[in-house]
């Protein structure tokens, strides 16, 4: 897909243009999170606007091509105009987008949801070393009851509760990697009422029907990476926007607190908070920026990944610090620091927390030095 | 599904083997296991501390815990969802809790019997200790109900430093001996001012702010007028120590009142929709030509800073406290989720990711309960191991929660599983009693004398 410079950047300004006007006003009372309906209007319009392609062609929406570099990262520029408004709308726009590309190439016509967590966060070599297509006899057994036990283990939705199909990786001894489309008819639901972060959307745990149908299309193993990637790269990318958000927010509020007969901004520990926040968002943009340029697959969710485990972390430590210059004041809901707080460090841990990618790192730098 | 002990944990010795850390205590002569030998293989490491503790402290430890698995575990994932409510249309549960803990001596136990409610053996051993004791056992089981019953004893504090025996008789025994009959008497601690947050916990920046409670002299008393904000627990309280500046002057004046809830142009006007500690109320408190006779002023006329900062001295351990308390929290639900999950018929407790993540917390949560302990077991506490046992504990409890976070990945964002109102709770740790930048300059300022 070629797509012209021209148009994209128009596209990026009518995103913006929307975020300011649409989902901003929703956003105003942070203590009292937007409805579900109200967000699903939001994506409704996004639709119409074509950033996110539910049918018809696609062109400049997210997730149009995840093969192509430029659909790619125009993926991440729209995401990270909609999530400077509200992180849950681009989490939203990001999976239903994801969604909606998978069941274009399986030939399904449905309202999608993804879910990118294993059942249990752990055994993150084994998964990689299943993503190489290289698991040990020992590893089978557990990627078996991680990755395809949907039966027993339920997975965790984080999103509209409006879908009817969810997409997620599933992995056998006999498939390998599929993914796989389940019908809502075929699930279990248990609504997590009282979510963490992200407060605009809800928690789920997903758990297959014993007696239910299979699956309604599956991809193979190079969409399960493509998966991976595009959705730690949302989740990363919508990270930066919300740290972006939290940073802006405490510097225009470490001008206008006087303390001590000064601005706080002046006092050098104020001063520190706010720097180390900026270093974080700038050594990210910076890390994605090269995951962009990375094209084989595999390395290209290496390097997500590993860009992940250090910049969540230090994304969230940014709306820590930016919490910690409010002091007091930051910590109540109807302020705004807490809520970008809050969906960080939700953020943090969705699509596999630092801890559980690191693991998933080290075999796939195992292999990387045993081929060099 | 518990691990059974028999196979013990994967990759590490069972404590039958012969080259396990239990040959320690078998394989040596018994003088030496006497002397150096004894704690090889232990058991709950919670005992093992209780044990070593001074009997009336273990005692307490234990009564402690019990009362708070009892009574305010059952509340705690309840309280914390619980949509914010209106100024008086709080829970039942909470009234029927301050009773419970009222009548069992929890809200009035900086005295012991026959005044409050502590045991006569508890006063040989420093305050401080005790305290820390008790609140890392409620916080451990649910931040916003231990708020709510130790911002009553922050209140409490300027009357005990007073020193003023008929104040305390009629003013703090008055109010511990109502909750001791089951009809609470909370006390509630107003410092903080809508225009001075850290001003008041900092004398640098109370040098150079401006007071927003000035006292007013007229015949007999006072009139306050202004504003307190963020008072924990300022909806419950039935009495207030108040810090005010007096009339034309700046924060040197300040002076301590001891308010009553019915003293005619005072009000609670609301209380704050906070991030965790949900149980308990962050409250505003109205002043509008507020009367405070003379026999009401806490020590005395411009010793109000003085008892601000003593009693922060004071309340910053207890802060430290809520911290181990928080991280112990992580450490047992680590245990608990890492043992109960399986993967593939084993615990997750299996995994060497796993056994590294609980031995991380243990020692973390280990290193910042010797340091509370070490700077409780003094009635003396200086400012600046106060302020370095706030912020360091905090900080680093603050880490063992996000350890624990990312070992249980997304389940750690599911409200049940108690990880996420843990680390809201803990967060504000990094926050009251001054934000931890204004303790780190606290240390300095108690040290200049040895550091200019």
């Amino acid at each position: 897909m070629i797509l012209e410079k021209v148009d994209r950047e128009a596209m990026v300004g009518a995103v913006r243009d929307f975020g300011s006007t649409q989902i901003a006003p929703l956003m105003q009372r942070p203590e009292l999170p937007a409805d579900e309906s109200a967000i699903a209007q939001v994506i409704g319009q996004l639709v119409d606007l074509g950033v996110l392609t539910q049918d018809g062609e696609p062109e400049l929406g997210v997730w149009d091509d995840l093969n192509d570099q430029e659909s790619c990262k125009l993926s991440t520029d729209l995401i990270s105009v909609l999530a400077a408004r509200s992180s849950a709308v681009a989490y939203q726009v990001s999976s239903q987008a994801l969604a909606a590309n998978f069941a274009r190439v399986a030939g399904l016509s449905t309202t999608g949801a993804v879910s990118f967590d294993p059942a249990v966060n752990a055994a993150g070599r084994a998964t990689a070393r299943a993503l190489l297509d290289r698991p040990t006899a020992a590893d089978t057994k557990v990627l078996q009851d991680l990755w395809g036990s949907e039966e027993t283990r339920p997975r965790l939705h984080l999103g509209l509760r409006d879908w009817t199909t969810i997409w997620w990786p599933r992995w056998t001894s006999e498939d390998r990697w599929q993914l796989c489309a389940i019908g809502r008819e075929d699930c279990e639901i248990e609504w997590q009422p009282h979510g963490h972060g992200l407060d605009e959307l809800a928690f789920e745990t997903v758990r297959l029907r014993a007696d239910s149908a299979d699956a309604k299309g599956s991809l193979g193993a190079e969409h399960v990476i493509a998966g991976f990637t595009c959705h730690s790269l949302a989740v990363l990318t919508i990270s930066i926007a919300t740290a972006r958000r939290a940073v802006d927010r405490a510097r225009q509020y470490s001008i206008d607190r006087v303390q001590g007969g000064s601005a706080i901004g002046e006092h050098d520990a104020v001063a520190e908070l706010l720097a180390r926040g900026e270093s974080a968002i700038a050594t990210a943009q910076a890390m994605l920026a090269r995951v962009h340029d990375t094209v084989e697959p595999i390395a290209r969710l290496h390097l997500t990944w590993q860009v992940r485990t250090q910049a969540q972390p230090a994304l969230a430590r940014a709306g820590s610090d930016a919490l910690q210059v409010f002091g007091g004041i930051g910590y109540m809901r109807d302020v705004g620091p807490e809520k970008d707080l809050r969906d960080l460090n939700t953020l943090r841990r969705i699509g596999g927390s630092p801890s559980e990618l690191m693991l998933r790192c080290a075999a796939f730098d195992e292999s990387r030095s045993r081929t060099k | 599904m518990i691990q059974d002990p028999r196979t013990g944990i994967a990759g590490i010795l069972t404590p039958s083997h012969k080259l396990s850390a239990r040959s320690v205590t078998t394989g040596l002569p018994e003088l030496t296991k006497v002397a150096f030998g004894g704690t090889a293989a232990i058991g709950d490491p919670w005992e093992v501390e209780t044990a070593q503790l001074p009997k009336a402290l273990a005692k307490l430890r234990r009564s402690a815990r019990k009362f708070a698995v009892e009574e305010l575990a059952p509340l705690a994932l309840e309280l914390d969802a619980t949509e914010h409510w209106p100024l008086g249309q709080h829970p039942e549960a909470i009234d029927e809790l301050l009773q419970k803990a009222g009548r069992a001596g929890w809200l009035s136990d900086l005295l012991p019997k026959p005044f409050g409610g502590s045991m006569l053996a508890n006063a040989r051993h420093p305050l401080p200790l005790a305290s820390s004791i008790k609140i890392e056992e409620f916080s451990r089981v649910c931040g916003g109900q231990m708020l709510l019953l130790s911002a009553n004893s922050l209140g409490q504090v300027p009357l005990l430093l007073s020193a003023d025996l008929g104040l305390i008789k009629r003013r703090l025994v008055t109010g511990m001996r109502s909750s001791l009959a089951g009809d609470p008497y909370l006390f509630a601690y107003a410092i903080t001012e809508p225009q001075s947050g850290s001003d008041v916990e900092d004398g640098y920046g109370a040098a150079r702010a401006k007071p927003g409670l000035v006292a007013k002299r007229v015949g007999g008393g006072w009139l306050l007028n202004g504003s307190k904000v963020f008072t924990s627990g300022g909806d419950l309280a039935q009495g207030f120590t108040v810090f005010a500046s007096l009339e034309g002057e700046g924060f040197e004046s300040w002076t301590c009142f001891f308010v009553d809830r019915q003293t005619k142009g005072f009000r609670t006007v609301g209380t704050e929709l906070k991030m965790g500690m949900r149980a308990s109320g962050a409250a505003e408190l109205e002043f509008i030509d507020a009367f405070v006779p003379d026999n009401d002023v806490v020590g005395k006329l411009r010793q109000g800073w003085a008892l601000n900062r003593q009693t922060l001295n004071l309340s910053r351990v207890p802060v430290a406290a809520m911290a181990v308390g928080f991280a112990q929290a992580a450490c047992d639900i680590l245990v608990d989720y890492t043992k109960r999950t399986t993967l593939a018929g084993r615990p997750l407790l299996d995994q060497q990711s796993a056994q590294l993540v609980v031995a991380e917390a243990f020692a973390q949560t280990s290193a910042i309960r010797a340091q509370l302990w070490r700077t409780a077991a003094s009635w003396r506490v200086h400012q600046s191991y106060a302020a370095m046992n706030k912020f360091h504990a905090s900080d680093t409890a603050m880490g063992v929660i996000e350890l624990a976070m990312d070992l249980l990945g997304h389940d750690s964002l599911l409200h049940q599983n108690r990880l996420e109102k843990l680390w809201r709770d803990c967060r504000l740790t990094q926050i009251f009693e001054g934000t931890n930048q204004i303790n780190r300059l606290a240390v300095i300022e108690d040290l200049q004398a040895h550091l200019s």
